[in-house]
């Protein structure tokens, strides 16, 4: 039977369809496999099913029985030049980012209510058995909505207008700033404001700025000084982003009301000062992680994987 | 200038009260719910304000309070207030002028929350980080897959007495679909984009149930119901414990039947059932669906702006004592 290597785990039924027609090794981890255990799976492998891996020539001229690489993440990493001097096809898989987008910028407006309404806190005080009459919450568990705060949005990209998208109907106010406007962006209702009335301004400020080395430590110690003293600042976009020994001080010293982070400069190191604070909801970078999503991406890998192989 | 003696009834967010600290000798009694009868006519025995919060304020307590000249409840329009002895007595009755809209806004928000915080499994994912288990930026991917809203089918079960035009719009800017089932169609809800669709069919093709019923005899959601959704799906309550059968949502949580529950009211509130609190995939807020800090002390200054009213026309109308 032909052999296919999966370098990830892959999540969904792909997997049971894949198994019935060929003989199926992998690294089923989160860790991408070691060099030596890819240079070994690939002396026999004919279909190698990557996760953004890099696929340099060295490999690939180590691969003699290699027809057909897929790629979930459209094969970025792969050398195509060396791939297709060996006669190896690079298969396409549908849109590879768009159902991230969405999944992050639902992401950002779940840690948004979230960290305005307190969940965590109000979670733990009734696991911890202190639920004891109706008002309670009116009294220890104060938090803040969305209906007429104004939402900042750093930065216009892809994911910043996604996010923008979802204001519709929560009745914030909408400003952001970028280098440049983006008409699409105001289209939703946004309005473009300087780097100081973002942060002076927002109740809540989302950061969506592109990952280059300009933007690292964007937000300092001046920048969240410049904040709402309730403001609540939440992170998706790149950890370096934040001056994360700021950020701390920041909090410790009650300078904004309180953060969601999904990632952080030192990943996956996290400032140990944070676990004393119930006013930061700290997840570990799960933007993208969608079963149904992710699932059907795989599924469609393995529709690829068959078509190469005339298999219905 | 002398004092008026001051009575806060029970505790109430914000510090509009500080604003009377001049003018007033303010008593306050801190608890959260209302105080026992004897109680409050004792402390307003002498008092010429009281700050209620939906407090009764009979005959008997305005007899119990000779001096009385101002009644403020903050919270209940003086629905329990008698009002008309209260003329007779020339005290003077404020209510706050605030609309209660933002509970509304509040609830569906609340409602968005739990919905949030169970599909992508906020509480476990925190706590995943907290112990120390965030090793390799990777690992969500596998240990922590939840469930997206975009393209989702969302399934409202009542909504048309309140708020569900405002569900449906937030819903819809998610790119969720939404149907939802009520006694009578909602108009404003299908303007936003809601399909009226039939009870069992909702049942059946909805990623996300969202009860926004408001009144009904017994339970909407039991076994049979449950047993009618779709495998995986999940459920968020805001509205009363009592329309759904708790230790039966404990067992269709338990069996797969659904893949998580968001809720903020208890059947036998303040209890939650305890196999309940267990569950990993179930998200829980003690009825905090209106806990809102800024909206609750902008109502408590509403009525604290009308005593300093008050206060100023008695002193110009060479009232003060």
């Amino acid at each position: 039977m032909t052999k296919v290597y999966l370098t990830r785990n892959f999540p969904g039924e792909g997997m049971e369809r894949l198994k019935k027609h060929f003989e199926v090794a992998g690294n089923f981890s989160w860790l991408a496999p070691r060099r030596e255990e890819l240079l070994r799976q690939l002396e026999d492998t004919e279909v190698l099913f990557t996760y953004n891996d890099v696929i340099d020539s060295g490999l690939l001229d180590a691969a003699p029985r290699l027809k057909l690489i897929v790629d979930h993440w459209g094969g970025g990493a792969v050398d195509r030049e060396a791939a297709a001097g060996h006669g190896i096809t690079i298969a396409r898989v549908p849109e590879s980012y768009g159902w991230i987008v969405n999944g992050v910028a639902d992401l950002v407006w779940g840690m948004m209510i979230n960290a305005g309404r307190r969940f965590q806190e109000c979670s733990r005080f009734i696991r911890d058995g202190r639920f004891s009459h109706s008002e309670q919450s009116n009294h220890l568990l104060l938090g803040q909505g969305l209906h007429g705060r104004t939402l900042g949005i750093l930065g216009a990209g892809r994911i910043g207008r996604a996010v923008a998208a979802r204001a519709g109907g929560f009745g914030m106010n909408l400003i952001y700033y970028d280098i440049a406007a983006n008409e699409e962006i105001e289209g939703m209702g946004a309005r473009l404001v300087g780097k100081e009335e973002l942060f002076a301004c927002s109740d809540y400020l989302t950061v969506h700025l592109s990952d280059v080395d300009e933007n690292r430590h964007f937000i300092g110690e001046q920048e969240l000084d410049q904040m709402k003293e309730d403001a609540i600042l939440i992170n998706t976009a790149r950890g370096r982003m934040i001056d994360e020994r700021a950020l701390v001080k920041a909090l410790q010293e009650k300078k904004i009301g309180g953060a969601a982070l999904e990632v952080y400069e030192f990943e996956p190191e996290v400032s140990k000062e944070f676990f004393g604070m119930p006013n930061v909801l700290l997840l570990p970078h799960m933007g993208g992680a969608l079963l149904r999503e992710r699932s059907y991406i795989f599924s469609c890998m393995v529709d690829a994987c068959m078509e190469f192989y005339h298999i219905s | 200038m002398k004092k008026y003696k001051l009575l806060v009834t029970r505790f109430f967010p914000g510090d509009a009260i500080d604003l009377l600290r001049d003018s007033c000798e303010v008593t306050e009694c801190g608890q959260i719910g209302k105080l026992p009868k004897e109680e409050l006519m004792a402390l307003a025995a002498d008092k010429e304000i009281l700050v209620i919060s939906e407090d009764t304020v009979d005959r008997e307590v305005i007899d119990a309070a000779p001096k009385l000249k101002v009644i403020a409840d903050i919270w209940g329009k003086a629905r329990n207030v008698d009002r008309e002895y209260c003329a007779e007595k020339h005290i003077a009755v404020f209510t706050s002028p605030i609309t209660l809209k933002w509970i509304n806004y509040s609830e569906v928000e609340h409602a968005l929350m739990l919905l949030m915080a169970v599909t992508r499994r906020l509480l476990e994912a925190d706590a995943f980080v907290r112990a120390g288990r965030f090793v390799e930026p990777e690992q969500a991917n596998r240990d922590m897959l939840g469930t997206g809203l975009h393209g989702k089918q969302l399934g409202i079960i009542g909504g048309t007495h309140w708020s569900g035009d405002e569900m449906v719009q937030r819903a819809r800017a998610f790119g969720m679909e939404v149907r939802y089932w009520d006694q009578a169609r909602g108009e404003a809800m299908e303007e936003f984009g809601a399909v009226y669709t039939d009870f069992d069919e909702l049942l059946a093709v909805s990623d996300f149930i969202i009860l926004m019923a408001n009144g009904c005899d017994g339970y909407i959601l039991d076994r049979p119901q449950f047993d009618r959704m779709k495998r995986g799906a999940f459920l968020v309550n805001v509205t009363s414990g009592r329309f759904i059968h708790e230790a039966e949502l404990v067992e269709a949580l338990k069996d797969g039947r659904l893949a998580g529950a968001g809720l903020d009211k208890f059947e036998k509130e303040p209890e939650a059932d305890p196999e309940l609190i267990k569950l990993n995939n179930v998200v829980l807020t003690p009825h905090s669906d209106g806990a809102l800090l800024e909206e609750r002390s902008r109502i408590y200054l509403s009525v604290v702006t009308q005593i300093m009213e008050w206060m100023k026309n008695e002193k110009r109308e060479g009232r003060v004592i």
